[in-house]
C-alpha cells in the first residue's frame, strides 16, 4: 500500500516516502560499485596483467614454427646445375604405436628397400622415435601413405643431390643429412649456402588451418640464393673422360686434370682420376673423396725447367745462343750422377729445353745460383698455397735455399726434390701464357644473392709481374718448338693448333728406402693453348703408369684429346695454316652431306 | 498567452532536423558495424586464401626445384656424350670440318 497523498484541486505533487529513497540510493550505489568492479577488472586485464593474458591468447590462436631454407644451390659457369637440394620425405616409426611389427616389416621392406629383418630389428628392441630411411622418394611416399601404417610417420626434410653424379664431385664435396657442408665447395662456402631457418608464426582456427592476418615477413624458403662456379661442366666431362681413358689404357693408380682460362685465371676443371659420386659418399672410401689436384704433391719432373729458363733468361743469366755440354748424358757432381734420355752434347740452350736435357737444366740451375732460382721458385707460386681457397690444399713443399747442396740447387732443376700440386703448375704455366704476370686462381665466379657478393670479392686479388713480357714471350717460343718437331712434346699437339708446353716424367721416391724408384713414375704434360693466343691452360697428371712412363707418351695425349675437344666447344677454330697439319684436297668434302661416315657431326 | 507562430514553426522544424540528424547517426553507425563486420569476415577469408596460396607456393616451388634437378640429370653431359656416340654416331668435329661464319670455302 502506498503512502503517496494528493491534495485534490491542487497540482500533483509527489512525495518519495524516505524509505523508497533509501532504496533508491542503495540500487544506484550497487550498480555504481558494479560499474566500478567491471571497469577495475577491465583495467587490470586489458593494462595490469596485458602481457600475461596476450600470451595465453596467442598460445590458444597463434602457432609459431620455423620453415627450413633451402641451401643454396651451386651452378656452372653456364647456369647448370651441379648441386641442389629438394624436399624429400623420411620415414620414422613410434615402436611402442606397432601392433605387428613383423608384418609392418614385410609391408615396408620392398617399399623403402630395407631388408625386413632389418626393419624387424630397429622396431623391436627400441622404444619412441626411430628412424627408418631417410630421404625416400616421392613414390617411395605415396605408396607409404597408402598403406596407412600405425606407428609409421613422415616428415619432410631437405635433400642434397648432385645431378651429374660423380661429375667434378671432388670438388664439389658434400654435405652431411643436415645440410652442412663437410668436404669441398660445399663446406668453403657453407656459410654462403646455408642459411637459419625462418621463424614464422600465424593465426590458426579451431580447426587447426592457418590463417595469414599479419604481415609475418619473407617466408620464401628459396632466399639462400647460391652460388656460380667458374667451372665448365662439359670441359670437366671432357677432363674426366679423358683422364679415365688414360688410366684404363696406361694401367696407372690415379691422374688428375686442371684446365685454368689464362685471361682470368677461372678454373674451368678440376679432374680427377678415380672419381667419387658425392650423392653417394657414404659408400666411397674417403680417400675417393680427396680433390688430388690441389692436395697430393708430386715432384713435377722436367716441367719444372720451365721455370728454370724462366728465370735465367729474366736474369740475363744466359741468352738465347748460349750453348752448354751436355756430358753425351752422364754428368757427375759430387757423388750422383745425373742422367739424360738420350745422350747429347753441344746444345743451345732453346734445344736443351726441346730435348729436355738434364744435364743441361743441372748446368743451367748451377749457373743461376740458389738464391736467384728459389726468388723465382717463390714468385711462381711454388710452396705456397694458391690461394684459390679450397679445403684441403697442400702448400708445396720446397725448403729455403740457403739449405740447398749443389746437388739439390741441380736436381731442382729438372724438378726433383720439389713437391707441388698440379693447380700450382698450372698456375705457374698461365704466368707465361699471360705474358708474366702472376695472379691468383679462383674457382668462385659470383653468389646469387647481391649480400653474399662482398663475402666473395674480397678473395679477389691483385696480379703481380714474375717476368718480363720479352722474357715470356721468347719463352712461349722454346715452348712450342718443345712440341714441334723433335720435341718430346709432340704427342700432346692436337690437329689445328699450336700448342706451347712441356713435358715431365718424374721418378717417386720409394717410401721404404727413400731412395727414387726405377719403377714407379709420374707422367706429366702441361702447357696452353693456341700458343699464340692463349685460351686454356691444361696440365695432366697421370701417377704411376705401368705401360708407359714418358710424360710424352702418357700425359701428351690426354692434353691433346682434351683441347682437340674443348678448344671448338669453346668456339676456338682451328688454325688454317698449321704447320703440323698438310691441306687435304678433300678438305671440305665431309661437309656435303652423305659425303663420309662424319656427315652428322 | 501570446505564441508566435514563426517561433513555434522553428521549434518544430529543430526537432525534426534532430531526429533526423539523430536517425542519420544511427543509420550510418549501422552502416559502418556492418562494413566492419563484414571487412573482418573478408580479411579472415583473405586469410585462409593467403594461408592456401602460401601453402601451394612452397609445394609449386618444390616440384620446380624437382624438375630442375630431373632436368639436369637428363642433360649430364656425360649422359648426352654417351648418347650421341652410342645412339646416333656423332663425334667432336674434324679441325677440317670445322668452318668460321663467312670464310670462303675453298
Amino acid at each position: 500500500m502506498s503512502n503517496q497523498t494528493s491534495q485534490p484541486g491542487s497540482p500533483a505533487a509527489v512525495v518519495f516516502p524516505r524509505r523508497y529513497a533509501l532504496l533508491c540510493a542503495l540500487l544506484s550505489g550497487f550498480v555504481l560499485v558494479g560499474f566500478g568492479a567491471v571497469l577495475h577488472k577491465a583495467f587490470s586485464l586489458q593494462v595490469l596483467e596485458h602481457e600475461f593474458w596476450l600470451g595465453k591468447a596467442r598460445l590458444q590462436s597463434e602457432t609459431t614454427f620455423r620453415i627450413p631454407v633451402y641451401r643454396g644451390s651451386v651452378l656452372d659457369r653456364n647456369g647448370r646445375l651441379l648441386a641442389t637440394s629438394v624436399h624429400q620425405f623420411s620415414v620414422f616409426v613410434d615402436p611402442s604405436k606397432v601392433p605387428d611389427k613383423p608384418g609392418l616389416a614385410r609391408k615396408l621392406s620392398p617399399i623403402i628397400e630395407l631388408p625386413a629383418a632389418s626393419i624387424e630389428a630397429q622396431t623391436k628392441n627400441r622404444q619412441g622415435f626411430t628412424w627408418l630411411k631417410r630421404g625416400i622418394s616421392d613414390q617411395q611416399r605415396n605408396l607409404i601413405e597408402r598403406l596407412q601404417l600405425e606407428g609409421v610417420q613422415l616428415s619432410p626434410e631437405y635433400q642434397r643431390f648432385y645431378p651429374f653424379g660423380s661429375l667434378a664431385g671432388q670438388l664439389l664435396g658434400f654435405t652431411n643429412v643436415d645440410g652442412k657442408g663437410l668436404e669441398g665447395i660445399e663446406k668453403l662456402y657453407d656459410t654462403v649456402l646455408d642459411k637459419e631457418p625462418i621463424d614464422c608464426s600465424q593465426l590458426r582456427d579451431g580447426a587447426r588451418r592457418r590463417i595469414s592476418l599479419h604481415d609475418q615477413g619473407s617466408d620464401d624458403t628459396d632466399q639462400a640464393g647460391g652460388i656460380t662456379l667458374s667451372l665448365d661442366a662439359v670441359l670437366q666431362a671432357i677432363a674426366e673422360r679423358e683422364l679415365g681413358a688414360a688410366v684404363a689404357a696406361q694401367g696407372a693408380r690415379a691422374a688428375e686434370a686442371v684446365i685454368l682460362d689464362p685471361r682470368t685465371m677461372e678454373v674451368l676443371a678440376l679432374a680427377n682420376w678415380p672419381p667419387f659420386d658425392p650423392n653417394r659418399y657414404q659408400a666411397a672410401a674417403s680417400e675417393d673423396w680427396r680433390n688430388r689436384a690441389i692436395t697430393d704433391l708430386f715432384e713435377p719432373g722436367s716441367t719444372f725447367k720451365v721455370f728454370l729458363y724462366a728465370a735465367a733468361i729474366d736474369q740475363g743469366t744466359v741468352r738465347e745462343t748460349d750453348r752448354f755440354f751436355c756430358e753425351n748424358g752422364v754428368y757427375r757432381l759430387a757423388r750422383n750422377t745425373i742422367h739424360d734420355v738420350h745422350p747429347h752434347g753441344w746444345l743451345t740452350v732453346p734445344e736443351m729445353l726441346m730435348v729436355s736435357s738434364n744435364v743441361g737444366a743441372a748446368k743451367l740451375a748451377t749457373k743461376l745460383g740458389a738464391g736467384k732460382f728459389y726468388q723465382y721458385i717463390q714468385a711462381f707460386g711454388f710452396g705456397q698455397k694458391s690461394g684459390i681457397g679450397l679445403t684441403g690444399e697442400a702448400q708445396g713443399l720446397v725448403r729455403p735455399w740457403n739449405e740447398w747442396r749443389p746437388i739439390d740447387l741441380a736436381v731442382t732443376g729438372f724438378g726433383q726434390s720439389i713437391g707441388i700440386t698440379a693447380l700450382q703448375l698450372s698456375s705457374a704455366v698461365a704466368t707465361i701464357a699471360r705474358g708474366g704476370v702472376w695472379q691468383r686462381p679462383t674457382i668462385l665466379r659470383r653468389a646469387l644473392r647481391d649480400s653474399d657478393q662482398a663475402e666473395i670479392r674480397r678473395a679477389i686479388q691483385p696480379a703481380r709481374r714474375v717476368l718480363k713480357a720479352s722474357t715470356a714471350a721468347l719463352l712461349t717460343k722454346w715452348l712450342i718448338k718443345a712440341t714441334g718437331e723433335g720435341g718430346t712434346g709432340q704427342p700432346a699437339v692436337p690437329a689445328g693448333y699450336q700448342v706451347a708446353g712441356k713435358t715431365g716424367t718424374a721418378q717417386i721416391v720409394d717410401p721404404n728406402t727413400g731412395t727414387y724408384s726405377g719403377k714407379r713414375y709420374n707422367a706429366v704434360f702441361t702447357g696452353f693453348v693456341p700458343a699464340a693466343d692463349p685460351r686454356l691452360v691444361i696440365t695432366v697428371v697421370v701417377h704411376e703408369p705401368s705401360k708407359s712412363i714418358f710424360g710424352g707418351t702418357v700425359a701428351g695425349p690426354v692434353f691433346r684429346n682434351i683441347a682437340a675437344e674443348a678448344l671448338p666447344y669453346l668456339g676456338v677454330a682451328p688454325d688454317r695454316d698449321d704447320p703440323n697439319e698438310k691441306r687435304s684436297p678433300t678438305r671440305w668434302a665431309s661437309l656435303d652431306p652423305g659425303a663420309g661416315p662424319n656427315n652428322r657431326q | 498567452m501570446i505564441t508566435n507562430p514563426g517561433s513555434r514553426a522553428k521549434a518544430t522544424t529543430a526537432a525534426a532536423t534532430w531526429q533526423v540528424a539523430l536517425w542519420v547517426l544511427a543509420v550510418s553507425g549501422f552502416i559502418l558495424a556492418l562494413t566492419f563486420v563484414w571487412m573482418q569476415t573478408q580479411q579472415i577469408r583473405g586469410g585462409y586464401r593467403l594461408s592456401q596460396a602460401q601453402s601451394e607456393y612452397h609445394q609449386q616451388l618444390n616440384l620446380k626445384r624437382k624438375l630442375d634437378l630431373t632436368w639436369a640429370q637428363l642433360t649430364a653431359p656425360q649422359r648426352l656424350t654417351q648418347l650421341a656416340r652410342a645412339q646416333f654416331q656423332l663425334a667432336p668435329p674434324k679441325p677440317e670440318q670445322i668452318l668460321t661464319v663467312g670464310e670462303a670455302v675453298d
